[in-house]
């Protein structure tokens, strides 16, 4: 039992959770796992040949790294856009109108961090309740309430950023940059077949 | 008594739900299940025939992945909620398990894929092959000769 508790106090560090709970540490997360998992299992596919492997992994941890410097280049301005969504509900209570004001100093690349870091402050305050079909430790003075709505709208942010950044603009990006980069690299999309080729010329 | 705007309900949900992580790679999963077969469609450097298995392909491996962000997650969570039941950070726990659990959906997708995806896209390529093959065959069909069909029936004046 002692040794279960340990392992429970080890996974369960205040830090790690919250960076498990949020947005835009998963996607960061999940996009990594992405660019080393699948072009290993590319490379450890015995069905293909040698060079058709090299190129479609090389290719596939390309396309995986542009989504990851698009995600985190993209997600923090779509942070601080999603903390305009709550402004007019930061105003409302004085307090939270005062950490807005002293969070606003800092520039738009880190705004949504240093409210953050304000958020967890207060979430720490926050009292377990039952309301309704909810359950759990969540916001019930109207400070707390403003400042979850705060939290949420970068939330909100980084959710959208995330998706428009990894399956909008990042595929087109992707496509005109990983193929340049794969020919300096000496793998031309010509060469990759070779088997292709040759079956070509028999034809 | 009126219903909040959207805005602010939508931000109350977001600022206090603990399943934000799943939330979005499920989303990217399903706009990535719609828009990559939309791309690949798109290809004109490749022939249509490529397009459409590409296009096939990338909608099937997000279909496998979608309901694995969808379900392990609250699996192992669920799991990890039996195990520490009563630990004072059962909470943070399950958090962090369901974190893990997708890590390990998203490495685990193309195993998946691998194992589901080979026989319905062979089942595919049967399909357009047997296509082809009566198309052919229609083609190199002769045509109905009317002179033929004139040795039928009663003849006048013959």
């Amino acid at each position: 039992m002692g040794a279960l508790n340990s392992i429970g106090n080890f996974i369960g560090k205040d830090k790690v959770a919250k960076f498990a709970a949020g947005t835009a540490g998963t996607v960061y997360v999940m996009t990594g796992i992405k660019a080393v998992g699948r072009p290993y299992f590319i490379y450890t596919d015995k069905n293909t040949d040698k060079a058709t492997k090299k190129y479609a992994a090389t290719s596939e941890f390309l396309y995986q790294l542009i989504c990851l410097g698009v995600t985190l280049a993209m997600i923090p301005f779509f942070k601080t856009g999603g903390l305009k969504l709550a402004e007019k509900y930061l105003k409302q209570n004085p307090e939270s109108a005062k950490i807005l004001e002293n969070v606003s100093k800092t520039n738009i690349y880190s705004r949504s961090k240093a409210f953050d870091n304000e958020f967890s402050k207060v979430k720490e305050g926050f009292k377990e309740v039952v309301n309704g079909n909810k359950k759990g430790k969540l916001p019930t003075t109207d400070f707390e309430k403003a400042m979850a709505k705060g939290h949420g709208a970068i939330e909100a942010g980084s959710f959208i950023g995330s998706i428009i950044g990894l399956t909008l603009l990042a595929p087109p990006l992707s496509h005109k940059i990983v193929h340049p980069i794969m020919k300096a690299l000496g793998m031309s999309k010509e060469e990759k077949p070779a088997e292709i080729k040759s079956l070509n010329k028999t034809v | 008594m009126a219903k909040p705007p959207i805005t602010n309900r939508l931000l109350d949900v977001m600022g206090t739900n603990a399943n934000l992580g799943v939330g979005v790679m499920c989303a990217i999963a399903l706009f990535k299940g719609i828009l990559r077969p939309i791309f690949a469609l798109q290809d004109k450097k490749s022939s249509p025939e490529t397009r459409k298995y590409t296009a096939m392909r990338e909608g099937l491996t997000e279909v496998a992945a979608l309901p694995m962000y969808a379900t392990l997650p609250f699996a192992c969570s669920w799991i990890a909620g039996k195990i520490f039941k009563g630990h004072n950070k059962l909470e943070n726990i399950k958090g962090v398990t369901k974190f893990g659990a997708l890590g390990l959906a998203t490495f685990m997708v193309p195993v998946v894929c691998n194992k589901i995806q080979p026989p319905i896209m062979a089942a595919y390529k049967r399909h357009e092959d047997a296509k082809k093959t009566q198309l052919a065959k229609v083609n190199t069909q002769p045509l109905p000769n009317t002179a033929f069909k004139a040795n039928y029936g009663m003849k006048v004046g013959g």
